[in-house]
Protein backbone atom coordinates (compact mmCIF):
# COMPACT_ATOMS: atom_id res chain seq x y z
CA UNK A 1 0.00 0.00 0.00
CA UNK A 2 1.43 3.37 -1.03
CA UNK A 3 1.91 5.98 1.68
CA UNK A 4 0.10 9.31 1.30
CA UNK A 5 2.82 11.78 0.35
CA UNK A 6 1.04 14.58 2.23
CA UNK A 7 1.92 12.79 5.46
CA UNK A 8 5.67 13.04 4.99
CA UNK A 9 5.86 16.65 3.78
CA UNK A 10 6.31 17.89 7.35
CA UNK A 11 9.32 15.66 7.87
CA UNK A 12 10.93 16.23 4.48
CA UNK A 13 13.72 18.41 5.83
CA UNK A 14 14.51 15.81 8.50
CA UNK A 15 14.62 13.08 5.83
CA UNK A 16 17.03 15.13 3.67
CA UNK A 17 19.28 16.02 6.61
CA UNK A 18 19.36 12.40 7.75
CA UNK A 19 20.19 11.09 4.26
CA UNK A 20 23.04 13.59 3.99
CA UNK A 21 24.38 12.64 7.42
CA UNK A 22 24.54 9.02 6.22
CA UNK A 23 25.90 9.72 2.72
CA UNK A 24 28.24 12.69 3.17
CA UNK A 25 27.19 14.36 -0.11
CA UNK A 26 24.36 13.77 -2.59
CA UNK A 27 22.87 15.42 -5.68
CA UNK A 28 19.17 16.18 -6.19
CA UNK A 29 18.19 13.23 -8.35
CA UNK A 30 20.17 10.85 -6.14
CA UNK A 31 18.08 11.93 -3.13
CA UNK A 32 14.79 11.17 -4.93
CA UNK A 33 16.11 7.72 -5.91
CA UNK A 34 17.39 6.99 -2.41
CA UNK A 35 13.99 7.76 -0.88
CA UNK A 36 12.35 5.53 -3.50
CA UNK A 37 14.74 2.60 -2.90
CA UNK A 38 14.74 2.78 0.93
CA UNK A 39 10.92 2.82 1.02
CA UNK A 40 10.72 0.21 -1.79
CA UNK A 41 8.75 2.64 -3.96
CA UNK A 42 6.16 3.44 -1.26
CA UNK A 43 7.28 7.07 -1.02
CA UNK A 44 7.90 9.13 -4.14
CA UNK A 45 9.76 12.37 -3.54
CA UNK A 46 8.67 14.77 -6.29
CA UNK A 47 11.00 17.44 -7.69
CA UNK A 48 8.45 20.11 -6.79
CA UNK A 49 8.84 19.18 -3.11
CA UNK A 50 12.53 18.23 -3.02
CA UNK A 51 14.14 21.38 -4.45
CA UNK A 52 12.25 23.97 -2.38
CA UNK A 53 13.20 21.94 0.73
CA UNK A 54 16.85 21.64 -0.35
CA UNK A 55 17.13 25.35 -1.15
CA UNK A 56 15.41 26.30 2.11
CA UNK A 57 17.93 24.22 4.08
CA UNK A 58 20.74 25.83 2.07
CA UNK A 59 19.42 29.34 2.75
CA UNK A 60 19.24 28.54 6.47
CA UNK A 61 22.92 27.62 6.36
CA UNK A 62 22.30 23.95 7.17
CA UNK A 63 23.59 22.71 3.80
CA UNK A 64 26.67 23.51 1.74
CA UNK A 65 27.05 22.99 -1.99
CA UNK A 66 29.85 22.14 -4.38
CA UNK A 67 29.93 21.52 -8.14
CA UNK A 68 31.74 18.96 -10.26
CA UNK A 69 31.79 17.93 -13.90
CA UNK A 70 30.20 14.47 -14.23
CA UNK A 71 29.15 12.80 -17.53
CA UNK A 72 29.57 15.99 -19.59
CA UNK A 73 27.45 18.14 -17.30
CA UNK A 74 27.85 20.14 -14.11
CA UNK A 75 26.52 18.41 -11.01
CA UNK A 76 25.64 20.23 -7.80
CA UNK A 77 26.29 18.25 -4.63
CA UNK A 78 24.68 19.00 -1.27
CA UNK A 79 26.34 18.22 2.04
CA UNK A 80 25.75 19.09 5.69
CA UNK A 81 27.33 22.27 7.03
CA UNK A 82 28.63 22.35 10.61
CA UNK A 83 25.29 23.81 11.71
CA UNK A 84 23.50 21.13 9.69
CA UNK A 85 25.42 18.38 11.52
CA UNK A 86 24.17 19.76 14.84
CA UNK A 87 20.63 20.32 13.56
CA UNK A 88 20.19 16.76 12.25
CA UNK A 89 20.38 15.42 15.83
CA UNK A 90 17.65 17.85 16.99
CA UNK A 91 15.44 17.18 13.98
CA UNK A 92 15.68 13.39 14.45
CA UNK A 93 14.77 13.70 18.11
CA UNK A 94 11.81 15.93 17.21
CA UNK A 95 10.62 13.36 14.65
CA UNK A 96 10.96 10.49 17.18
CA UNK A 97 8.98 12.43 19.80
CA UNK A 98 6.31 13.27 17.24
CA UNK A 99 5.96 9.62 16.16
CA UNK A 100 5.62 8.54 19.83
CA UNK A 101 2.84 11.09 20.32
CA UNK A 102 1.09 9.93 17.15
CA UNK A 103 1.21 6.33 18.34
CA UNK A 104 -0.49 7.40 21.56
CA UNK A 105 -3.07 9.59 19.84
CA UNK A 106 -4.01 7.07 17.16
CA UNK A 107 -3.79 4.01 19.44
CA UNK A 108 -1.11 2.47 17.24
CA UNK A 109 1.21 -0.26 18.47
CA UNK A 110 4.91 0.62 18.10
CA UNK A 111 6.58 -1.25 15.24
CA UNK A 112 8.94 -3.79 16.80
CA UNK B 1 23.30 4.50 -20.39
CA UNK B 2 24.86 7.96 -20.55
CA UNK B 3 23.43 10.79 -22.65
CA UNK B 4 25.65 12.19 -25.40
CA UNK B 5 26.56 15.87 -25.88
CA UNK B 6 23.84 16.47 -28.51
CA UNK B 7 21.17 15.10 -26.17
CA UNK B 8 22.46 17.25 -23.30
CA UNK B 9 22.35 20.30 -25.58
CA UNK B 10 18.77 19.39 -26.53
CA UNK B 11 17.84 19.34 -22.81
CA UNK B 12 19.60 22.69 -22.30
CA UNK B 13 17.65 24.21 -25.18
CA UNK B 14 14.38 22.70 -23.80
CA UNK B 15 15.07 24.34 -20.41
CA UNK B 16 15.94 27.71 -22.02
CA UNK B 17 12.70 27.68 -24.02
CA UNK B 18 10.83 27.43 -20.72
CA UNK B 19 12.24 30.77 -19.59
CA UNK B 20 15.17 29.60 -17.45
CA UNK B 21 17.97 31.90 -18.61
CA UNK B 22 20.54 31.83 -15.79
CA UNK B 23 23.28 29.25 -16.32
CA UNK B 24 23.59 28.14 -12.68
CA UNK B 25 19.83 27.48 -12.55
CA UNK B 26 19.92 25.66 -15.89
CA UNK B 27 22.82 23.55 -14.66
CA UNK B 28 20.94 22.12 -11.68
CA UNK B 29 17.81 21.39 -13.73
CA UNK B 30 19.83 19.88 -16.58
CA UNK B 31 21.62 17.40 -14.32
CA UNK B 32 18.35 16.30 -12.70
CA UNK B 33 16.53 15.90 -16.03
CA UNK B 34 19.50 14.10 -17.64
CA UNK B 35 19.88 11.70 -14.67
CA UNK B 36 16.17 10.92 -14.80
CA UNK B 37 16.19 10.27 -18.58
CA UNK B 38 19.29 8.07 -18.30
CA UNK B 39 17.67 5.95 -15.61
CA UNK B 40 14.41 5.55 -17.54
CA UNK B 41 16.12 4.63 -20.82
CA UNK B 42 18.45 2.20 -19.02
CA UNK B 43 15.40 0.45 -17.54
CA UNK B 44 13.52 0.49 -20.84
CA UNK B 45 15.85 0.99 -23.88
CA UNK B 46 12.92 1.17 -26.31
CA UNK B 47 11.83 4.56 -24.86
CA UNK B 48 12.14 7.64 -27.03
CA UNK B 49 14.45 10.43 -25.76
CA UNK B 50 12.05 13.32 -26.59
CA UNK B 51 9.10 11.54 -24.98
CA UNK B 52 11.02 10.84 -21.77
CA UNK B 53 12.20 14.48 -21.71
CA UNK B 54 8.57 15.69 -21.78
CA UNK B 55 7.57 13.16 -19.09
CA UNK B 56 10.40 14.33 -16.83
CA UNK B 57 9.35 17.95 -17.30
CA UNK B 58 5.80 17.03 -16.25
CA UNK B 59 7.13 15.42 -13.05
CA UNK B 60 8.19 18.91 -11.88
CA UNK B 61 4.50 19.73 -11.39
CA UNK B 62 2.32 22.58 -12.61
CA UNK B 63 4.92 25.26 -11.88
CA UNK B 64 7.53 23.41 -13.95
CA UNK B 65 11.19 24.39 -13.66
CA UNK B 66 10.35 27.72 -12.02
CA UNK B 67 10.14 25.87 -8.67
CA UNK B 68 13.91 25.34 -8.84
CA UNK B 69 14.58 28.90 -10.01
CA UNK B 70 12.57 30.42 -7.15
CA UNK B 71 14.31 28.16 -4.64
CA UNK B 72 17.78 29.07 -5.94
CA UNK B 73 16.99 32.82 -5.89
CA UNK B 74 15.76 32.60 -2.27
CA UNK B 75 18.71 30.49 -1.14
CA UNK B 76 21.30 32.74 -2.80
CA UNK B 77 19.63 35.94 -1.54
CA UNK B 78 19.62 34.70 2.04
CA UNK B 79 23.18 33.33 1.82
CA UNK B 80 24.69 36.57 0.46
CA UNK B 81 22.53 38.63 2.81
CA UNK B 82 23.93 36.70 5.77
CA UNK B 83 27.48 37.16 4.47
CA UNK B 84 26.92 40.91 3.91
CA UNK B 85 25.53 41.60 7.41
CA UNK B 86 28.17 39.41 9.07
CA UNK B 87 30.85 41.55 7.41
CA UNK B 88 29.05 44.83 8.13
CA UNK B 89 28.54 44.05 11.82
CA UNK B 90 32.09 42.71 12.23
CA UNK B 91 33.33 46.35 12.10
CA UNK B 92 31.51 47.05 15.34
CA UNK B 93 33.26 44.22 17.17
CA UNK B 94 36.37 44.54 19.35
CA UNK B 95 38.75 43.82 16.45
CA UNK B 96 37.81 46.75 14.19
CA UNK B 97 36.17 49.28 16.51
CA UNK B 98 39.44 51.25 17.07
CA UNK B 99 39.74 51.63 13.25
CA UNK B 100 36.10 52.78 13.05
CA UNK B 101 36.73 55.46 15.71
CA UNK B 102 39.91 56.49 13.92
CA UNK B 103 37.87 56.83 10.68
CA UNK B 104 35.31 59.06 12.44
CA UNK B 105 38.16 61.15 13.90
CA UNK B 106 39.83 61.48 10.48
CA UNK B 107 36.64 62.64 8.72
CA UNK B 108 35.92 65.05 11.57
CA UNK B 109 39.41 66.53 11.32
CA UNK B 110 39.07 66.86 7.53
CA UNK B 111 35.86 68.87 8.03
CA UNK B 112 37.63 71.16 10.50
CA UNK B 113 40.28 71.89 7.90
CA UNK B 114 37.95 72.09 4.90
CA UNK B 115 35.41 74.50 6.41
CA UNK B 116 33.65 75.30 3.12
CA UNK B 117 30.73 72.81 3.01
CA UNK B 118 30.61 72.85 -0.77
CA UNK B 119 34.32 72.12 -0.94
CA UNK B 120 33.85 69.18 1.44
CA UNK B 121 30.95 67.86 -0.66
CA UNK B 122 33.20 68.09 -3.74
CA UNK B 123 35.80 65.91 -1.96
CA UNK B 124 33.11 63.26 -1.24
CA UNK B 125 31.80 63.39 -4.82
CA UNK B 126 35.34 63.01 -6.17
CA UNK B 127 35.93 59.90 -3.99
CA UNK B 128 32.60 58.46 -5.16
CA UNK B 129 33.41 59.08 -8.82
CA UNK B 130 36.70 57.18 -8.33
CA UNK B 131 34.80 54.30 -6.63
CA UNK B 132 32.15 54.31 -9.41
CA UNK B 133 34.90 54.25 -12.04
CA UNK B 134 36.55 51.15 -10.53
CA UNK B 135 33.15 49.54 -10.09
CA UNK B 136 32.41 50.06 -13.80
CA UNK B 137 35.76 48.50 -14.76
CA UNK B 138 34.98 45.53 -12.52
CA UNK B 139 31.52 45.22 -14.06
CA UNK B 140 32.92 45.25 -17.62
CA UNK B 141 35.60 42.70 -16.70
CA UNK B 142 33.00 40.36 -15.20
CA UNK B 143 30.26 40.89 -17.78
CA UNK B 144 30.32 37.18 -18.69
CA UNK B 145 29.15 36.37 -15.14
CA UNK B 146 25.91 38.32 -15.68
CA UNK B 147 24.47 35.07 -17.01
CA UNK B 148 24.83 33.64 -13.48
CA UNK B 149 22.22 34.20 -10.80
CA UNK B 150 24.89 34.04 -8.07
CA UNK B 151 26.77 37.01 -9.60
CA UNK B 152 23.65 39.12 -10.07
CA UNK B 153 22.45 38.60 -6.50
CA UNK B 154 25.87 39.12 -4.87
CA UNK B 155 26.38 42.42 -6.71
CA UNK B 156 23.03 43.95 -5.76
CA UNK B 157 24.37 45.52 -2.56
CA UNK B 158 26.75 48.04 -4.14
CA UNK B 159 24.23 50.36 -5.90
CA UNK B 160 22.24 50.64 -2.66
CA UNK B 161 25.19 52.58 -1.25
CA UNK B 162 24.02 55.58 -3.25
CA UNK B 163 20.97 55.87 -0.98
CA UNK B 164 23.25 56.64 1.96
CA UNK B 165 24.98 59.32 -0.10
CA UNK B 166 21.67 61.08 -0.78
CA UNK B 167 21.04 61.31 2.98
CA UNK B 168 24.52 62.65 3.65
CA UNK B 169 24.14 65.17 0.85
CA UNK B 170 20.77 66.30 2.24
CA UNK B 171 22.26 66.65 5.70
CA UNK B 172 25.24 68.65 4.46
CA UNK B 173 23.12 71.07 2.49
CA UNK B 174 20.38 71.56 5.08
CA UNK B 175 22.29 71.72 8.37
CA UNK B 176 23.53 74.94 9.83
CA UNK B 177 26.78 74.79 11.78
CA UNK B 178 25.55 74.38 15.32
CA UNK B 179 27.09 75.54 18.55
CA UNK B 180 29.71 73.16 20.04
CA UNK B 181 28.57 70.29 22.31
CA UNK B 182 31.32 69.15 24.72
CA UNK B 183 33.76 71.04 22.54
CA UNK B 184 32.63 69.22 19.39
CA UNK B 185 30.79 70.55 16.36
CA UNK B 186 27.61 68.45 16.29
CA UNK B 187 26.93 68.65 12.56
CA UNK B 188 30.55 67.70 11.74
CA UNK B 189 30.24 64.75 14.13
CA UNK B 190 26.98 63.51 12.56
CA UNK B 191 28.45 63.74 9.06
CA UNK B 192 31.59 61.88 10.26
CA UNK B 193 29.44 59.10 11.72
CA UNK B 194 27.24 58.83 8.61
CA UNK B 195 30.21 58.76 6.26
CA UNK B 196 31.99 56.11 8.34
CA UNK B 197 28.89 53.88 8.33
CA UNK B 198 28.57 54.50 4.60
CA UNK B 199 32.21 53.44 4.04
CA UNK B 200 31.67 50.29 6.16
CA UNK B 201 28.56 49.54 4.09
CA UNK B 202 30.59 49.88 0.88
CA UNK B 203 33.36 47.60 2.19
CA UNK B 204 30.80 44.91 3.15
CA UNK B 205 29.08 45.29 -0.24
CA UNK B 206 32.39 44.98 -2.12
CA UNK B 207 33.38 41.90 -0.09
CA UNK B 208 29.99 40.30 -0.87
CA UNK B 209 30.42 41.15 -4.53
CA UNK B 210 33.93 39.61 -4.57
CA UNK B 211 32.59 36.43 -2.98
CA UNK B 212 29.98 36.24 -5.76
CA UNK B 213 32.67 36.84 -8.41
CA UNK B 214 34.86 34.10 -6.93
CA UNK B 215 32.02 31.58 -6.92
CA UNK B 216 30.85 32.62 -10.39
CA UNK B 217 34.39 32.31 -11.76
CA UNK B 218 34.73 28.75 -10.49
CA UNK B 219 31.39 27.78 -12.05
CA UNK B 220 32.12 29.57 -15.32
CA UNK B 221 35.43 27.73 -15.71
CA UNK B 222 33.60 24.40 -15.54
CA UNK B 223 30.92 25.70 -17.90
CA UNK B 224 33.54 26.76 -20.46
CA UNK B 225 35.18 23.32 -20.36
CA UNK B 226 31.84 21.81 -21.38
CA UNK B 227 30.49 24.36 -23.83
CA UNK B 228 33.46 26.09 -25.51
Amino acid sequence: MAVNNELFKGTLQTIILNLLSENERMYGYEITQKVKSVTKGELILKEGALYPALHKLESEGLLETSTEIVDNRIRKYYSLSKNGEKEVVNKLQEAKDFISQLQLLLNLKPIS
Amino acid sequence: MTLNKEQLLAIKSFIEKRGIIYLDVQMEILDHVASSIEEKITTNPSLNFEEVLKQTHLSFGVLGFSVIETGIVNALSKRYNRFFWKNFLSFFGLKYIPIVFFGIFLIYQTQLRVTDRLEFLCVIIFVLIVVAFFRSILSIRNRAFKKLMSYRISSTYTPLGGVALIYINNYLSSTEISSPVAGLNLSYLVVSLLLTVFIIYCIAAIKTSFKGIKESKSLMEKYKILYS
